[in-house]
């Protein structure tokens, strides 16, 4: 198969900056924050701040049905109901229902409602069997190929928070071999009361408002809720077809730290190699990287390793921003929504600011961007890191 | 308290950790009790921290807020042992 | 792409290759039984060094979910561990492995109902066609828990969960000792007309299917072939897919199975195709 360039035709968000593309580049270029209480979601945590979605599970049900013109079974987890809205937007142009595969990525997929399922089974009810079905972090997917009624394959990366940049990377390989004409890639993540809780018992979860990434001040991460998707095809079959490119997927890596079960090594390890080697499949110099979407999310451990890792790879480290400051972290999601992010920076010729620090970390000099700064951008690179070890890099390239 | 109750404070902690992190083929005896918990020592890692403080907080009702503190308390079982007393 | 070896049986740990010391104090009994699993298909394939993992569980570490669903739904004030909710994450035992056999390669864990072993396999070969030479550990892995065979009973009445572990060591190019290869793999809407023309184009002697659901229909072949069940042997849970390719494969070379087999799932009007040939 020819390998040619692997062009993105299509993209779709939703996120605490907006409900899709328009609204997240208007909110990126006027530097707004997503980060606040919670308002839609009755979840409890009033002491912390997080990346909500702006619709109630009701309000995205009455938009889903109004854009599909038709009623669909309930109950569907959040996830699922983010997860079609974002996809919708992204295949508005470019759907082909035969041929598109679907890869997306979850980590909690409907545990919204397996919490309400195990509360009524404690109290000896099994009233809420049904909600079981969407338990399984694939339904989400399974529902989206449905809807949107694609024959081809669909199928669900769970690597933690680097899943939907790993659905990325698949939905390149099958490209470029010729194994599918069309690829849906990205992923989806709804706040829950599980992730909140599993990461405040990891005292991951910033306590002071707003997370400070790659500050020396940081003290841990804001939990977003996002999905996003990308529509990727050959170029030449998006010629073809008279669609413009967004953008290209250059290239992407997945490797291993292999050092511990949550924390990353010291010198970064796996960071360095996922960097190294995307950069090496896109071919590309390392200072050829005008900016790096930094995975960045602001607990002590990740942000000193992902420097280190930047610092051992980059002579001169790039302009970096970590938007997770603005969107919170979106988890399996976070891959995609920050690829749609780079391409709408690049777009816009544009680097926003996540957190402005002036506090270095400690031993390093590297900061990120302080304040937006308007150039060109032709390649991005951008990270996203996960439990167990699984770090992944993927690289856009302007149009 | 008296060197007696803090003698058996400590083997009462040692016996907890052990148990509380799973670590088998370690007996009580062969945890001095300036033994460091981290690396050359038991060789205990950031995820133990978090369970040393679930440990703390549900067993012996004292509850550290900040992990980095935690890495001060949780140098030996003597430095545990000393944190509970004076806070218990 | 070629299976070195399979292991589709309850493995216990033996051989020249062991879990370090200590090294499984935080496992998950589902993280155990992958490790065993893993480490009995290395010792009988006799390899020494992996380049990659890929995976597949439905629903990962059930036991710690729930668990940490019990936490959550407690009393708000307690102090809780992080270790149910760490083992939770789907990725967590291809992570484990990653940890234990140093692979800084690719790692992927899959999540589809029946069909993430289907994607594993898709995967491995899109990287053994990169890397011919590289060796690449596949598995998958689902457990059950009283919560979970209760809601498949009452959602789906007749069936009853079940649990288990399948390893496979896979390579690009062929080596003595290989067990069997596989020769083509689809995951798709794929109709009965298709389903018997890909049977014709892959001269299959015997078809393998499962019944996932009681009242699921067995796909109407018009051919001569011998069509099994193969869920009496794997049970009825996410990793049956696995189990049965690691039973196919060891039977493959006997005389009671002719030509290519067929590993068939189906779920709604999808179906999950693995055909598995001889060496």
């Amino acid at each position: 198969m020819n390998t040619g360039r692997i062009a993105i035709t299509g993209m779709g968000a939703i996120c605490a900056l907006g409900n899709d593309v328009d609204a997240l580049t208007k909110s990126l270029v006027e530097g707004t924050r997503g980060i606040k209480p919670l308002e839609h979601l009755d979840l409890g945590f009033p002491e912390l701040h997080f990346g909500e979605v702006a619709l109630s599970n009701a309000e995205l049900v009455q938009e889903l049905k109004a854009l599909l013109g038709e009623e669909f079974a309930l109950p569907l987890s959040r996830t699922a109901l983010l997860a079609l809205f974002a996809a919708l937007s992204a295949t508005r142009e470019a759907l082909d229902e035969n041929n598109t595969v679907v890869i997306s990525a979850s980590t909690v997929g409907g545990m919204d409602l397996s919490e309400r399922l195990f509360a009524d089974w404690k109290a000896g009810e099994m009233t809420q069997a049904r909600y079981a079905a969407e338990h399984p972090v694939g339904s989400h997917t399974s529902f989206v190929a449905d809807a949107i009624g694609c024959k081809a394959m669909h199928t669900t990366i769970s690597t933690a928070c680097s899943s939907s940049a790993n659905a990325m990377i698949l939905g390149a390989q099958l490209l470029r071999t010729g194994r599918a004409k069309r690829v849906l890639a990205g992923g989806s993540d709804a706040l829950c009361k599980f992730t909140i809780e599993g990461f405040k018992a990891l005292s991951a979860m910033d306590t002071t408002g707003v997370t400070k990434p790659f500050s020396n001040e940081r003290n841990g991460m804001n939990l977003g809720e996002a999905a996003a998707y990308l529509v990727m095809e050959r170029e030449a079959d998006a010629l073809e077809a008279g669609r413009k490119p967004l953008a290209f997927f250059a290239g992407g890596a997945n490797r291993n730290d292999a050092h511990h079960q949550t924390a990353t090594s010291p010198e970064g390890n796996g960071p360095y190699l996922a960097m190294r080697d995307a950069l090496e499949i896109a071919g590309l110099k390392p200072d050829e990287v005008d900016h790096i979407n930094a995975h960045g999310t602001g607990t002590d451990n990740n942000d000193i390793t992902e420097l280190a890792a930047m610092e051992r790879l980059f002579r001169k480290v790039p302009q970096y921003t970590t938007t997770k400051a603005l969107t919170g972290h979106t988890l399996a999601a976070a891959g995609a929504l920050e690829a749609v992010i780079s391409i709408i920076c690049m777009r816009e010729g544009i680097v926003p600011v996540g957190h402005a620090t002036s506090a270095a970390i400690t031993g390093h000099t590297a900061m990120p961007v302080a304040q937006t700064i308007r150039r060109p951008l032709r390649n991005v690179l951008s990270n996203s890191f996960g439990f167990g070890g699984n770090d992944t890099a993927i690289i856009l390239m302007g149009s | 308290m008296s060197t007696d109750s803090i003698t058996t404070l400590r083997q009462d902690l040692k016996a907890q950790i052990i148990s509380h992190l799973n670590l088998e083929g370690r007996t009580v005896e062969s945890i001095a009790d300036d033994m460091p918990l981290f690396d050359e020592g038991l060789g205990l890692d950031s995820i133990d921290v978090l369970e040393l403080i679930v440990l703390m907080d549900k067993h012996y009702g004292v509850r550290i807020a900040d992990p980095k503190q935690g890495r001060e308390v949780f140098q030996s079982v003597a430095t545990m042992a000393d944190h509970i007393q004076a806070n218990r | 792409m070629f299976i070195r070896g399979a292991i589709s049986e309850d493995a216990e740990m033996g051989g020249s290759l062991a879990l370090p010391p200590g090294a499984d104090r935080r496992m998950a009994k589902i993280q155990r039984a992958t490790c065993h699993s893993m480490y009995a298909a290395l010792n009988k394939t006799g390899t020494t060094a992996i380049d990659a993992i890929f995976a597949a569980t439905a629903l990962g570490c059930l036991e710690d979910t729930e668990r940490f669903l019990d936490e959550i739904t407690g009393p708000s004030t307690s102090l809780r561990s992080p270790l149910p909710f760490m083992r939770s994450t789907h990725n967590t035992m291809a992570g484990q492995l990653a940890l234990l056999l140093k692979v800084h390669g690719p790692n992927i864990t899959y999540s589809q109902s029946l069909f993430g072993f289907h994607a594993v396999l898709l995967n491995a070969l899109l990287h053994l066609e990169e890397e011919p030479s590289h060796t690449v550990a596949a598995f998958a892995a689902d457990e059950r828990t009283e919560l979970a065979t209760a809601l498949v009973q009452t959602n789906i009445p007749g069936t009853v969960l079940g649990e288990g572990v399948a390893s496979f060591i896979l390579g690009g190019t062929a080596k003595t000792g290989d067990v069997a290869r596989i020769t083509r793999l689809e995951q798709r809407i794929i109709t009965d007309v298709e389903l018997e023309k890909i049977m014709e184009e892959e001269q299959i002697g015997s078809v393998f299917c499962s019944q996932w659901t009681a009242d699921a229909e067995f796909p109407k072949l018009s051919s001569k072939t011998v069509v099994e069940r193969y869920d009496p042997a794997t049970g009825n849970h996410g990793a049956q897919t696995a189990l049965a390719l690691g039973k196919v494969v060891d039977r493959i070379a006997s005389p009671s199975i002719t030509g290519p087999c067929m590993i068939l799932d189906q779920v709604g009007d999808r179906r999950g195709i693995i055909v598995v040939a001889p060496c």
